[in-house]
C-alpha cells in the first residue's frame, strides 16, 4: 500500500494512491491520506489507477476527505480507477458526490 | 488461522472436480490479509474470471469485517469458520460464526442519492455485497449465523 504526492502547491493537492484500499490497506495510509487532503482547503485529485481493490472502507476513506474539503469550499476529483473499482464506486452513489475523470487534464478541468 | 484445501469430486464422481478452501479465523481483523491472499491464490489458479475474484474479495472483506467489527460484545476470542468452493457450479462462499444475529439479506438500504455533506463514510459494505454476488441467503441457528453467498 503506497501513497505518492505528486504535486502539493498553493492551489491543487495531487495525490496517488497504489495497492488495495481493503481493511489493511486503508488502515496503513488512512491518517497520511487525510492529513494531505485536508490540512489545506485545496483543489484535490486523487488517483486511483494503480488501485486493484476498493471496498466499503476505502470508499469511507474518500467520502470523509470529500466531505472536509466541502465544508471547505474545495472540491476532490478521482482519478482513473480501473472498470472493477469504477463499478464499486459507482454501486456505492459516490460519482454523483465525486467527480470521476479519466486523466489529469480532465480532472483539472472539473476542479475549475 | 486453521485452514486446508481439499480437492473433490462431485457426488456422481464425474471430472468436473470442485476445490475448496477451508479456514478458520479469530475475529482479528489483522486475519483478512490472508484470507484474501488464500483466496485469489486458489481462484486465479481456477482461470476465474477477474470480475468473481474481485466479487469474491469484496464479499470476504466486507462480511468478515462486519462480523469482526460488529458481532462481538465480550471482548473474547472467537471463531469464524468459512469455506470458499469453486467449481463447475461457479462459486460459493460460507461463513459460521457465532456472534450477535445479523441477517444482510434483510437489512435496510443506505440512501444512496443523499448530498454530500448528508453522507456517512460507512454503511455501505451490505449494499456493495448484495450488488456484486448473486445470491445471499442467511440463517440463524442456535446462537451462530450461517451465511451463504453466491457469486
Amino acid at each position: 500500500m503506497r501513497l505518492d504526492i505528486i504535486r502539493s502547491d498553493d492551489t491543487i493537492t495531487h495525490v496517488a494512491i497504489q495497492g488495495r484500499l481493503d481493511v489493511q490497506g486503508v488502515n496503513s495510509i488512512q491518517y497520511e491520506f487525510l492529513t494531505q487532503t485536508t490540512l489545506l482547503p485545496k483543489a484535490t485529485m486523487v488517483d486511483l489507477s494503480k488501485v486493484s481493490f476498493i471496498g466499503s472502507l476505502g470508499i469511507g476513506m474518500l467520502v470523509s476527505a470529500a466531505k472536509h474539503l466541502e465544508r471547505k469550499g474545495a472540491k476532490m476529483v478521482l482519478i482513473g480507477p480501473s472498470n472493477l473499482v469504477r463499478q464499486a464506486i459507482e454501486t456505492s452513489g459516490l460519482h454523483n458526490v465525486i467527480p470521476i475523470a479519466s486523466e489529469e487534464t480532465a480532472a483539472l478541468a472539473l476542479l475549475r | 488461522m486453521n485452514g486446508a484445501r481439499m480437492p473433490s469430486r462431485t457426488p456422481a464422481g464425474e471430472t468436473n472436480m470442485h476445490e475448496e478452501l477451508r479456514l478458520t479465523i479469530r475475529n482479528d481483523l489483522g486475519e483478512l490479509a490472508r484470507v484474501n491472499e488464500l483466496a485469489t491464490e486458489l481462484l486465479e489458479r481456477r482461470g476465474v474470471a477477474p470480475r468473481a475474484v474481485y466479487a469474491t474479495s469484496l464479499a470476504l472483506e466486507e462480511v468478515l469485517s462486519n462480523v469482526i467489527r460488529h458481532g462481538y460484545q465480550d471482548g473474547d476470542a472467537h471463531e469464524i469458520a468459512l469455506v470458499l468452493r469453486v467449481g463447475g457450479g461457479g462459486i460459493e462462499l460460507q461463513v459460521e460464526d457465532d456472534g450477535r444475529e445479523f441477517d444482510p439479506v434483510t437489512a435496510p438500504e443506505p440512501e444512496l442519492d443523499l448530498p454530500l455533506a448528508e453522507r456517512r463514510a460507512g454503511g455501505l459494505g451490505i449494499h456493495l455485497l448484495r450488488a456484486f454476488v448473486s445470491e445471499i441467503r442467511y440463517e440463524r441457528l442456535g446462537d451462530r449465523n450461517f451465511l451463504w453467498l453466491r457469486i
